[in-house]
C-alpha cells in the first residue's frame, strides 16, 4: 500500500524534500514508516527520529491524516493515508 | 482570567473609536470587543522575529498593555526579521527600541519594557501581570517555562515557532487543550539557538499568533482549540492538525 509522508522543520531539511510516497506492506504501522525512513535516509535521519535506545524521540510529532497519533501505536495505517512528521521548531 | 471576565472594560475615547473603526466593523467584535482589548494585557517574550510582529499587531489592534521581555542589545543579524529594531538602534536595548517603535504606532498602549529574558526568577511575576502570554522565544527552555506558568495561573498562551520556511502556531487553553509540555515533555536535544529564517516567515507565524490573541481577548472568532496550524511557506501548503493532551503531563495532567 502507499503511504504519503510530509516533512516539517529540520526533517524536511534532512530529507531534502517536502514529501514522499512510500510503498509498504498491508498492516504497516507508524513505526514501520519511521523505520523505512531511517533505512532509506541514513544516520542523520535516524538521529533526528530515534533516541539512542531506538525509540521515537518524544519531540517528534506524528499526525495520521489530521489527528495526532502515538508513534508506538500498533494500529495499522490505511492505504493512501498521509503521515505528517514534525520535528521541533523554536521562535526568535 | 479575571480581567477577561470583567463586566465593565474601559470605555473608548473618540480618538480610539476613529483609530479602531475598521476593525470594529468586524461582525461579532464591535465596540464591546474593542473595549475588551483595551482592558487586556499581554506578555510578549521575546520581541524578536516573532515577538516583534506579534507586539506590533497587538499594539495596532489596541491591546491596552504590553509587557515586552527581552534581554540584550540590537545586533545586525536581528534586522532581517526583528521588525521593531532599527538600524539606528544597533548596540542599544532591544526592548527600548521595540517600545519606541510601538509608542510611535499607538501612544494609547501602555508599554512595559523588561530588559530580561523570561527565567525561573521572573516568570511568575511577569505572567501574573497579564491576561495572555505570547510565547515567541527561540529556546525551548523559555517556552516551556512560560507554558508551565501560564498553565499554573490558568492563562491562555499562544505559541509560534518556525524553522527555515516552515512554521507552526498553537494555542494553549489550560485544562482544555494540549499544553506545550504535552507535545514536548522535555527540551528537544537537537534544537539549536540559530536557524535559517526569513523575516517574512517568522512574521507570517507572528500575524497568526496575534490573530489568536485578538480572538481570545476580544471574544471573537474561534481560537485554535486543540489544533495546530502547520505551514510550509516554500510551497504555500497550510494545514491544521489536531493535537492531543498527554495523559500524565507533568504540567497540565492534573487539570
Amino acid at each position: 500500500m502507499k503511504i504519503h509522508v510530509m516533512y516539517f522543520a529540520q526533517l524536511k531539511a534532512l530529507r531534502g524534500a517536502e514529501c514522499d510516497t512510500l510503498e509498504l506492506d498491508e498492516g504497516a504501522t507508524v513505526r514501520g514508516v519511521i523505520d523505512r525512513l531511517v533505512e532509506n535516509h541514513g544516520a542523520k535521519m535516524r538521529d533526528a527520529l530515534l533516541t539512542g535506545e531506538g525509540s521515537v524521540r518524544p519531540s517528534i510529532l506524528v499526525f495520521a491524516g489530521e489527528g495526532q497519533v502515538d508513534p508506538a501505536s500498533p494500529k495499522a495505517l490505511a492505504g493512501g493515508q498521509t503521515l505528517t512528521l514534525l520535528s521541533p521548531m523554536g521562535g526568535g | 482570567m479575571a480581567r477577561l471576565d470583567a463586566t465593565s472594560p474601559p470605555t473608548l475615547t473618540d480618538e480610539e473609536r476613529a483609530r479602531y473603526e475598521w476593525q470594529m466593523w468586524t461582525p461579532g467584535f464591535g465596540e464591546a470587543g474593542q473595549r475588551r482589548l483595551k482592558g487586556a494585557a499581554v506578555l510578549v517574550s521575546r520581541v524578536g522575529g516573532v515577538g516583534s510582529v506579534v507586539a506590533y499587531e497587538l499594539a495596532a489592534a489596541g491591546v491596552g498593555r504590553l509587557v515586552l521581555a527581552h534581554a540584550g542589545n540590537v545586533k545586525p543579524s536581528d534586522l532581517n526579521r526583528q521588525l521593531l529594531m532599527t538600524h539606528g538602534a544597533l548596540g542599544t536595548s532591544r526592548v527600548q527600541s521595540a517600545a519606541r517603535r510601538l509608542a510611535e504606532l499607538n501612544p494609547n498602549v501602555v508599554l512595559e519594557p523588561v530588559p530580561e529574558n523570561v527565567a525561573d526568577a521572573n516568570v511568575a511575576g511577569l505572567v501574573s501581570q497579564v491576561d495572555l502570554v505570547a510565547s515567541c522565544a527561540p529556546l525551548f527552555e523559555e517556552r516551556l517555562r512560560m507554558n508551565r506558568e501560564a498553565v499554573r495561573q490558568g492563562k491562555p498562551l499562544v505559541d509560534a515557532a518556525m524553522y527555515d520556511m516552515t512554521a507552526q502556531v498553537m494555542t494553549v487553553l489550560p485544562g482544555r487543550t494540549a499544553c506545550l509540555a504535552c507535545l514536548y515533555p522535555e527540551v528537544p536535544p537537537a534544537w539549536k539557538r540559530e536557524f535559517p529564517v526569513f523575516g517574512a516567515v517568522s512574521g507570517t507565524a507572528a500575524c497568526m499568533a496575534a490573530v489568536e490573541a485578538i480572538k481570545i481577548l476580544g471574544g471573537v472568532g474561534r481560537p485554535l482549540e486543540g489544533r495546530m496550524i502547520l505551514m510550509d511557506l516554500a510551497s504555500m501548503n497550510l494545514m491544521t492538525r489536531r493535537v492531543e493532551r498527554r495523559r500524565g503531563c507533568h504540567v497540565c495532567g492534573e487539570l
